[in-house]
This record gives structure tokens, sequence and C-alpha cells, in this order.
């Protein structure tokens, strides 16, 4: 469940132990869905605050060049602690990307569109 | 019929398949005249969620009534639901339905005992009915105080067998409920939530109820007799003389459910298959 009360579906996929090929180690509960994890309603408390800081971010980066338009793609990934559920960008793995796209119209035909695409790893 | 039947349909004379809006979840079982209980982890541990239950043709509407524990607000991603993982479901509509005999003492250790859920072990995505026999291997304390979990060993505990009865093969009495296995895809088994806890946490819903429904209807207790007349101290025993003590027949089924009342055939004669010295 995100801050604002929207719910939105997420797909937690547990990691696989070598040496089980995938099996779980020791006692599990046995619902159907387990598989997949539990069917619950989880809260995001992070999440908001994790866009709002990208967003943030690009449009000061931008804010010389003035764009009419701006697009900003980015992923996130959302891991599951003890502790709770906490929507993280870029903090696992090396796959994290923001694809920023910024246009101007004709009435700044002088100027050439601006594309950046920033990749980061950890 | 063999004892095995017979408590196979003990067993699907009280549980059902356990569905939410979000498809199948597990299993859950009859106690009392609209009453039914499954693992809290099940109904991922949610106070008055909306519930189906199904049984071959039959269907039943209801509610979560009571939830032990609660879900927390916040999950700690792989671990067990803590103990004892029960819940407790109000049947809303339905037909009337047969109530599980639970237990009022804790069964022999080494007891021999079978289950029914509704897995999908077949292609992991049909859910049909899965039936397992164990042994009772011991007990094991939790951090709860008074819940102490029965040990299950020697036989295989499937996803979705969470919420399931399981049946002790000597009495016909349901000891308790599963809910976790000790290691999935092996036959190491798994934890059963006593059938006393249940009744002292619901001691009107459930234990009382109980009690006065089978006072009332002893058509489970008549089934359940044929196991006794079956003790496995006498199942397959020849007397002296090479007679067979006997057999037992009857379609349990409809006793349970109001049928035809089964026969009980007592058959003296030289035993089959007993080689002549």
């Amino acid at each position: 469940m995100l801050p604002s009360g929207d719910l939105i579906w997420v797909r937690v996929e547990a990691a696989e132990p070598a040496a089980t090929g995938g099996q779980a180690t020791g006692p599990t509960d046995v619902a159907l869905g387990q598989r997949t994890g539990p069917s619950v309603v989880l809260h995001l408390p992070g999440f908001a605050e994790t866009v709002r800081g990208v967003v943030t971010s690009v449009r000061q980066a931008l804010d010389e060049h003035r764009p009419d338009s701006l697009a900003v793609e980015f992923g996130l990934e959302i891991v599951m602690r003890a502790g709770g559920l906490l929507s993280v960008l870029a903090e696992v793995g090396a796959t994290a990307q923001i694809r920023v796209t910024a246009s101007w119209d004709r009435r700044d035909a002088a100027t050439q569109p601006f594309r950046h695409d920033e990749s980061g790893s950890k | 019929m063999r004892r095995e039947d017979i408590a196979r349909h003990l067993l699907a004379s009280c549980s059902a398949r356990l569905d939410t809006d979000v498809g199948p979840r597990g299993t859950a079982f009859f106690v009392a005249p609209g009453y039914a209980i499954t693992a809290a982890h099940v109904i991922g541990g949610t106070a008055g969620l909306p519930v189906w239950l199904s049984e071959e043709s039959q269907t039943w509407s209801g509610h979560v009534a009571d939830v032990l524990p609660p879900l927390a607000s916040e999950i700690v991603g792989t671990s067990l639901y803590p103990a004892p993982d029960i819940a407790l479901i109000k049947i809303d509509d339905g037909p009337a339905h047969a109530c599980a005999l639970l237990a009022g003492q804790l069964p022999e250790p080494g007891a021999r005992v079978m289950t029914r859920g509704h897995t999908d072990t077949f292609d992991q995505q049909a859910v049909t009915a899965e039936t397992e026999s164990f042994r009772l291997t011991g007990t094991l304390e939790t951090p709860v105080p008074g819940c102490t979990l029965l040990k299950l060993g020697l036989g295989e505990v499937a996803q979705g067998m969470s919420g399931a009865p399981v049946v002790e093969l000597s009495s016909g009495d349901v000891i308790g409920m599963l809910r976790t296995t000790r290691q999935l895809g092996s036959n190491l088994g798994g934890w059963v939530v006593p059938a006393d806890l249940i009744r002292t946490t619901w001691p009107d819903e459930i234990g009382l109820a109980n009690d006065r429904f089978h006072q009332g209807d002893s058509r489970w207790r008549d089934a359940a007799s044929q196991l006794r007349v079956r003790s496995p101290s006498k199942e397959g025993t020849q007397a002296g003389s090479g007679l067979s003590i006997g057999s037992v027949e009857g379609d349990v089924i409809s006793m349970i459910t109001g049928g035809t009342i089964g026969a009980v055939n007592i058959e003296y004669g030289p035993a089959k298959g007993r080689r002549r010295e």
C-alpha cells in the first residue's frame, strides 16, 4: 500500500539457495501462494520519499536549461527485510537506471534537444 | 474398507479448500456448526477477510472472525508465522456440514495419523485434494506460553496443506491442524497445532459447540468406531485356528453426511492366503 492509500502489486522473488536447487530449507508455512510470497497488504513507507527525491534531483540538475517538457524513467528495487518493506532505488544489484528525456519546442530552435542517460551501479 | 479409506472419508466430510479474493490459499475444516478453522498465515493474518470454502459441489462463504495472533504491521521476510497460527472462520452462507471430532487429549507418541489438504502438487497449478499419513514423533515448545506444537514425521507436508485436519488412525479423533512443513520436498513431516489448544482458544464457538454437536450427532463416532474395531493390534490378526477376525464394510461418507448407514460384516472362516503347515 502506498502512502496515498493506493494498492500496487509487487512480485517478491526469494533468493534460491544453490545447495537445495531452489527449495527452501528448514520449516516453512505451507499455504498456497507461498512460492511467490504472502498475498497481504504490505506498506511501502519510503516510496513517496524516494520518488520525490529522484524527481527533485533531476529538476534541479536541468533547472538552468529550462526544458519545455521533462520525462524521467526509473526503476525501483523493492526489497523485503526484517522490520518491514522499504522501497529502495539502486541499492540492490547493479541494474538500476535513470533515463531523463528533456525537450524544447520550436521557439527555442537554437537550443539543441538535450538527452541524458545516467546508469548507476553500486 | 481399509483403515486409511475410513480416515480419508472422515477427513473429506469436514475439510474444504479455502479461497480468498486472490485465489486458492489452502485448507480449512469445520469444527462446529457455522465455524471452521484454518492457519492464520493462510488468510494473511487479516481479521474480517472474506473467504470461500468449497468441497466437491458444495460451497460456503464466510469471513475471518478471529486470528491468533493477528498480523503485525511489519512482516519479517521469510520467517514463520508466529505461534499458534490459527484463525476462526464464521460461515455466513452455505449448506449444512459435518464437524470434525476434536480430540480431548494428546495422542500417544508414535500414533499413526492422516491429513487431507488441498494442494497444487500435481502440476503446481490445479488445486486438488491430497492425503498423506504420518507418525507422531514429538512435540515442539514455542515462545508463546502454553503453546506446544505436535511434530509429525515419516510423511510429506505439501504446499496447500496449511489448515488441514489431522486425524488419528486408531481413534478417528482429529488431533489438530497442520500448519508447517519441517522441510519442503522431504518426508520429514510438519507441525500441528493441537486440538486442545484450538478448543481452549475459542471455548464457546469451538470447545462447547464441538462437544454439543457430537452429543447430538453420533455419525462421526459411529464411523470412527470402525477404526477402533480395526485397531492396529487386531488388524490382520489371525486366530490360532486359522480364522480371520473379520472385516468392516460400509459407506462411511454416507454415514457422516446422513445417507444410508453402512454395514459391519464379521466373517469367520479360514484366513485368506494363510499357509497351512
